[in-house]
């Protein structure tokens, strides 16, 4: 019981604390980013697992992850309020070359962030030349450029 | 399937309102994450600025940590006072209801010995009556939630204590 309530506990905080974050936390993976997920991990496994070192104890806890991570995929098909509530909306964030300064401001990315993907993904060079720039889900920003 | 919204000539899932609602919960949530780091600093889980109490009993002081985290080690400190009339030993109670709650990994100075008794656990220690005495308990919380406790110097009142113990 306790390796489960730990499991679904430290689940349901991750899954919180990444929201609050922000999606440009997990989208974009810088060297301090990666540092970052790499401490997260290991602070993580030492609450998941306690003192209990047995493969007993990892067999549920990962079970019980694996099943939480069903039961809210299943949830988000179901209902897309709860969809959006965990996995967010996409977000329009430049249309016609024109950036939104104040939602680039609130979601944390600038001018660079959009030339940069558009540079990677599209080969483009100048803001211009984008149709529309969105802030995906995930935290990427995808690019359509103007024919 | 539900109806796709369209933003020019995207057709997209934007909900503006939403995400407004969804940066101001973002924003709450870093002040709250603010707090908790500001309270765990001021030693209100755990180890920090304010988290040791004094408490005085008859003959006896203690000093434990208000809040303790679950299987952190913690140490539990006795002053036993100067006492030029008793002899050359003290004896030290600790109530169940504590010691249940912990795992003792060493007493610091060790007891000459160590008697169970109904409802906890009575520690003999080899003292100079005209000093007083530090008593030492490295512990490992083993329960979670408000754990309560009684120590007691030889047969004077008990001294009642209690600690918050996060999971």
């Amino acid at each position: 019981m306790d390796a489960i309530l730990r499991a679904v506990a430290i689940y349901v905080f991750m899954l919180l604390v990444f929201r609050v974050a922000g999606r440009r936390t997990l989208g974009q993976m810088t060297s301090f980013d990666f540092v970052l997920l790499l401490i997260v991990a290991e602070a993580t496994q030492q609450a998941l697992l306690g003192e209990d070192f047995s493969l007993t104890n990892a067999v549920l806890v990962i079970s019980t992850l694996i099943g939480i991570d069903i039961a809210l995929s299943v949830l988000k098909d179901r209902s897309p309020r709860v969809d959006r509530l965990i996995d967010g909306l996409p977000l329009v964030i430049l249309e016609n070359g024109k950036p939104f300064e104040d939602r680039m401001r609130r979601a944390r990315i600038d001018v660079s962030d959009i030339l940069e993907s558009a540079r990677e993904n599209q080969r483009l060079e100048r803001l211009e030349q984008i149709k529309y720039a969105v802030l995906e889900r995930s935290g990427n920003i995808s690019i359509i450029s103007k024919e | 399937m539900a109806e796709i919204q369209r933003v020019g000539d995207l057709e997209l899932d934007q909900d503006l309102a939403y995400q407004q609602r969804e940066w101001r919960a973002q924003r709450i949530g870093w002040a709250v994450l603010g707090l908790l780091i500001v309270a765990a600093s001021l030693g209100l889980m755990g180890p920090g600025l304010f988290n040791k109490a004094t408490l005085q009993g008859d003959g006896v002081q203690l000093e434990i940590p208000r809040t303790q985290r679950y299987w952190a080690p913690a140490q539990v400190q006795f002053v036993l006072s100067a006492d030029a009339s008793a002899g050359e030993h003290v004896r030290l109670w600790l109530s169940q209801g504590f010691l249940g709650s912990v795992q003792v990994q060493q007493i610091t100075p060790q007891p000459e010995s160590v008697t169970a008794t109904a409802d906890g656990q009575t520690y003999l220690f080899r003292r100079a009556p005209e000093q007083p005495m530090t008593v030492s308990f490295d512990v490992t919380t083993q329960q979670v939630g408000l754990v309560r406790g009684e120590a007691r110097r030889d047969d004077r009142p008990p001294l009642l204590f209690s600690q918050f113990v996060f999971p």
